[in-house]
């Protein structure tokens, strides 16, 4: 790890990129709420990958996760008026609703990627690592282990973590998403990361 | 030195929610807690275990998603709005949605709303007096209907005979 003053250099960089993103989220929702088509697309090309990475990693399919961002964009054109500014980031309001969406599916389908077992996982990773080498095989399997053991987190800690370590929102946007105070937001990623700590154990021990 | 104070146990419950990564840490507290690392050791080997948890969080690659995804979005968008929307338009739908996006309130629009056409509807009605008049009127065209009926009978008769 770097040197904790270059730390605090960086910390300081990402914050600048923060204002200067919500300066041009701002901007870019002022002409969607005007109808513009050619800003949404805008908006869409710039957000899609981050919420589909989002939908995927709480849904744990692919298919599902962009019928999950469509529907995510098709709300933002119809109800754009719903956004303000300075009340909400505009990452933090999309995250929102494909949350809500992804609850939604996830209660239609009874969230069926969380009894997925890594046996399940581990079956695809040894047919896919056959005529690769062992090293690549290692590194599949691992992913599987770990996807598999996010994927078997209850499903408010696996928001919680998914948020701010692969969407990277800050601890406040996590907990404006979850609805929740940044105690209990704290609590959830806590408990989630002490759960796959356990569950991953093994890979720990060999790092 | 920031204007948060920062100690072993609530450097570890940082770590313990958001990892090693300084990024990650609650913006309030971050520089009290980078200043709080460089002086305690016991803060350093507690954030490069939090960091190997971290690293492997990190092996999941970044999920892709279907080339055609963005077509199908604009596509499903059916009717783009050309013109851009007035001003006053999106405030209106802006307060709207701040004030009745509620469901409660929409309970409350979906009860009176019918309330407030019963009422106007039982003001257009005719009242007594103008009932009576009304009744006036249509035995009045009753009569006259019955008259004319009968002296056409009458012409009707004479004419055969």
């Amino acid at each position: 790890m770097e040197d904790p003053q270059v730390e605090a250099l960086l910390a300081k960089q990402t914050d600048v990129n923060n204002a200067a993103e919500l300066q041009a989220d701002e901007m870019l929702m002022q002409r969607v709420q005007q109808g513009d088509s050619a800003a949404f697309q805008q908006l869409v090309r710039q957000h899609v990958r981050a919420l589909h990475g989002f939908a995927r990693r709480l849904l744990g399919n692919s298919a599902e996760a962009e019928d999950i961002v469509q529907e995510t964009f098709i709300r933002v054109w119809h109800r754009a008026a719903q956004w303000q500014i300075g009340r909400a980031r505009l990452s933090t309001w999309l995250h929102s609703i494909a949350y809500h969406l992804c609850i939604d599916m996830g209660r239609r389908n009874h969230i069926h990627t969380v009894s997925m077992s890594i046996d399940e996982v581990m079956d695809d990773a040894e047919v896919a690592g056959i005529s690769e080498s062992l090293e690549h095989v290692q590194r599949e399997e691992m992913i599987q282990e770990v996807e598999a053991a996010l994927q078997q987190l209850p499903e408010r800690q696996r928001t919680a973590i998914v948020l701010c370590y692969y969407q990277n929102l800050s601890n406040s946007d996590a907990a404006e998403v979850l609805a929740v105070s940044i105690p209990a937001l704290e609590s959830l990623l806590a408990r989630g990361r002490r759960t796959l700590r356990e569950k991953l154990q093994a890979h720990l021990m060999d790092g | 030195m920031g204007k948060w104070t920062m100690n072993l146990q609530r450097f570890s419950q940082m770590l313990d929610a958001y990892g090693g990564d300084p990024r990650r840490w609650s913006e309030n507290e971050r520089a009290a807690a980078l200043d709080f690392l460089q002086h305690s050791e016991q803060a350093r080997v507690l954030q490069q275990q939090a960091l190997r948890l971290d690293q492997l969080l990190a092996v999941l690659p970044e999920v892709s998603a279907s080339a055609t995804l963005e077509q199908r979005i604009f596509n499903s968008i059916k009717s783009p709005v050309s013109e851009p929307l007035p001003a006053w338009q999106i405030r209106l739908q802006a307060l709207w949605e701040q004030y009745f996006s509620d469901s409660g309130w929409r309970v409350v629009a979906a009860c009176g709303l019918p309330l407030l056409v019963g009422v106007a509807v039982g003001l257009a009605l005719p009242t007594n007096q103008n009932r009576q008049h009304y009744q006036q009127v249509a035995e009045d065209e009753s009569t006259q209907r019955i008259n004319r009926l009968a002296t056409e009978s009458i012409e009707l008769v004479e004419f055969v005979l």
